[in-house]
């Protein structure tokens, strides 16, 4: 009796749809909980333990936290990816946006012009980082042309503390700034033209329509753009770790360098854990703060 | 219908779930249905050594053909270091790496490395594991000494000298042979003979400053040993980095920047001997015998003009040159085959003459032995190297004064030494 239960209970669960669904769904679904949602919860565990891949974990509530908000190089990094942050997406934004309005403004030349502001963003971020950390030398290319244009001496620009951070900035907002470009132009290329048409006719001059009708309907753009890009900000480190490794002294040792720093050549893995979910909190809230700010109403 | 939709739900489970059984055993089931074991050889990037190595490995593998060497080349030391600790902490990684010195505290400590296997060299004590080994290999030995049982078989011990350009020197109406930089006072003198400048710009440098932490440590603490100071005090419980040693050992760097001018700002950090190859420095002070087979290989239009001179002194300071480091080959705790892996690092050191002939043991040739006897050893682990780096940047780059960043960079390492869980070797 109990057996032919259970073989009727079989039968039920195979005989439902919503299962053969679920077993085609199920390899991607194991996929993202091994190397996905396990790590994830795994990461807020080690961040309330003190762990150095070696020994056993001993479990020390909060006080990572603790120790971070009194350490001063972790400061000192949160001060600096803030800096950066900041610096980079304001720049990008303003680059991207002014070479998007100069595409969509039907001179001579745009396609070809679009094509090269977007080459950068197609090349592996470390061989640009490469190329520019050739440029930025004693001798290289920037300083010669300095030197040579304005009689400018050679500037330190990866070796001193007041150069370092923006130079990388430079060479980010270079590399990033095709990209934002073709999705402000796809952004403006949505609005339609009967809008600056009408604004036309009432008299509307080039700096109006910018303001009354670009900005506003550019919104959705502008969300999506300065979410991305303050990610992409906040989770740099390739640059970092190939053109200063943080220094000069710590000037452009960003939160993504000291966490990799702790986690494999200082073993402190509890405390790595703990900057990361610091860094995990910084993004949810600026993405919380960016969707309210830029939170649109206009259908078009 | 109903009869067949069911035959296709029952197929498509079964499938999936003897997809899972291949994927999950599969692998198992094929490694150990072969004979041959496969032993992982992890280290890192040197193209003379690698040359070296490779037909050792295939002598080995005739030497037993169920044994296969999978070698893996990292691209530098400390690539090297956070791929097999990684590895091992997920209790896989290499069974036999060749790791530096400043690391050993660390490995030692944590268990990762195995005591030397006596029985592969037919011996009863690690004294004739000595006596049969070459003098340079058995002479690095005791570097790896923990609790009365040796980790690691030597295949580098090195030290740094002064490598000077003579082509530069002759241009400069010097004699190399007779006024190359004995003291670091006589570098500031003919540096300033040797540096090029041209509209304003040092277009060829003096004395090129490593800007590599790990380097620029050894060269630091080679300046601060001469002036009767450490980094780290004999205890190794406190740093005295900012002894007055330090700080002048600081300065000088600063003033070869900023009063002689005759070392350029860094334009880039992370770089060591910097500018040498290319002949845009005549002087650099952080390579050591191996540089010869590399720049030979690099830039055969700079090697002819190579010399190696020793390590300058200061005037009133001690005649010692700059710390020795060295590299060993180690067995992983994790390794399954430990015997066999000792076997090969037996047959990859059994070459001590060819790793000599490669500057990976010291010449005979002046300078290197009195350098090497002098110097004392490095055991400086990365994160203090790092914080000595910091505070000389902060000097050498932005202008800081020295005493400033030196203290600084003593509040660090004492922190840092305080959480350490483990103690340096080589400290009483």
């Amino acid at each position: 009796m109990r057996i032919k239960e259970i073989q009727l209970l079989f039968q039920k669960i195979f005989s439902q749809r919503k299962l053969v669904g679920f077993l085609f769904v199920l390899p991607g679904l194991v996929f993202f909980m091994i190397f996905f949602f396990y790590p994830v919860i795994n990461a807020i565990y080690i961040s309330f333990t003190r762990w150095n891949l070696f020994t056993s974990k001993q479990f020390v509530g909060l006080g990572n936290f603790v120790e971070l908000f009194q350490d001063p190089d972790f400061l000192q990094s949160f001060k600096v990816t803030g800096y950066f942050s900041l610096g980079t997406c304001l720049l990008l934004w303003i680059t991207s946006l002014s070479l998007a309005l100069l595409i969509n403004s039907n001179l001579k030349f745009t396609k070809l012009f679009q094509i090269f502001y977007f080459l950068p963003s197609i090349l592996s971020l470390t061989v640009v980082t490469i190329v520019w950390s050739y440029m930025y030398r004693r001798l290289g290319l920037i300083n010669m042309f300095l030197k040579a244009v304005f009689d400018i001496s050679s500037i330190p620009w990866l070796s001193s503390s007041k150069y370092a951070l923006l130079s990388i900035t430079i060479m980010m907002v270079w590399c990033w700034a095709g990209y934002y470009m073709i999705i402000f132009l796809a952004g403006l290329r949505g609005i339609p033209f009967t809008l600056y048409e009408a604004a036309k006719i009432d008299g509307a001059n080039w700096w109006h329509t910018l303001i009354r009708i670009t900005f506003p309907l550019l919104k959705p753009t502008f969300l999506f753009i300065s979410i991305v890009s303050v990610m992409a900000c906040l989770q740099a480190f390739a640059p970092f770790l190939l053109m200063t490794s943080g220094g000069p002294g710590s000037s452009t040792r960003v939160m993504t360098l000291k966490i990799y720093g702790d986690a494999f050549f200082r073993l402190r893995m509890g405390r790595a854990a703990a900057e990361s979910m610091i860094l995990f909190l910084i993004m949810f809230i600026f993405s919380l703060i960016q969707i309210r700010v830029f939170r649109s109403e206009v259908t078009y | 219908m109903s009869t067949q939709h069911n035959f296709k739900v029952k197929l498509i489970l079964s499938l999936t779930v003897i997809m899972f059984v291949i994927c999950f055993l599969g692998g198992n089931v094929w490694v150990q249905g072969k004979e041959t074991i496969t032993l992982r050889y992890w280290r890192h990037q040197h193209k003379p050594a690698v040359e070296l190595e490779q037909p050792l490995i295939k002598k080995f593998e005739e030497q037993y053909p169920n044994i296969k060497v999978e070698m893996f080349v990292a691209t530098s030391t400390p690539d090297l270091h956070e791929k097999v600790l990684v590895a091992f902490a997920g209790g896989g990684g290499p069974d036999l790496f060749n790791m530096e010195g400043g690391k050993f505290s660390q490995y030692v400590s944590y268990g990762l490395m195995v005591p030397i296997d006596l029985d592969v060299f037919g011996a009863r004590t690690y004294q004739e594991v000595m006596e049969k080994l070459a003098t340079d290999v058995a002479a690095g030995l005791s570097g790896w000494k923990h609790e009365d049982k040796y980790y690691g078989l030597t295949t580098e011990v090195s030290c740094y000298a002064t490598a000077i350009n003579t082509q530069h020197f002759k241009e400069a109406g010097l004699d190399s042979d007779k006024d190359y930089p004995i003291t670091w006072e006589k570098l500031a003198e003919i540096g300033q003979k040797l540096v090029r400048v041209e509209r304003g710009e040092i277009i060829r440098e003096a004395y090129a400053l490593t800007t590599y932490p790990v380097t620029f440590t050894l060269v630091f603490e080679g300046m601060l040993r001469q002036l009767g100071g450490d980094v780290v005090s004999p205890d190794g419980k406190e740093s005295i980095i900012n002894s007055e040693a330090g700080v002048k050992a600081l300065q000088t760097l600063y003033d070869f920047m900023y009063e002689y001018k005759i070392t350029a700002v860094p334009s880039q950090l992370n770089l060591q001997g910097p500018g040498f190859e290319t002949g845009a420095t005549s002087i650099v002070t952080d390579v050591g015998p191996w540089y010869e087979a590399y720049l030979k290989d690099n830039a055969p239009g700079i090697y002819p003009y190579l010399q190696f001179k020793p390590f300058p002194r200061f005037e009133k300071g001690k005649d010692i040159g700059i710390p020795n480091y060295g590299y060993a080959l180690q067995v992983s705790s994790n390794s399954k085959y430990k015997r066999e892996s000792w076997e090969l690092a037996k047959i990859l050191v059994s070459t001590a003459g060819e790793r000599k002939r490669i500057g990976l043991f010291v010449p005979d040739e002046w300078p290197w032995p009195k350098e090497i006897s002098t110097g004392g050893l490095g055991i400086i682990p990365k994160e203090i190297n790092d914080i000595v780096f910091e505070a000389a940047t902060k000097t050498l780059m932005d202008k800081v004064n020295p005493r400033e960043t030196l203290n600084a960079a003593k509040k660090k390492i004492d922190k840092y030494l305080a959480e350490l869980p483990y103690k340096i070797y080589g400290y009483k």
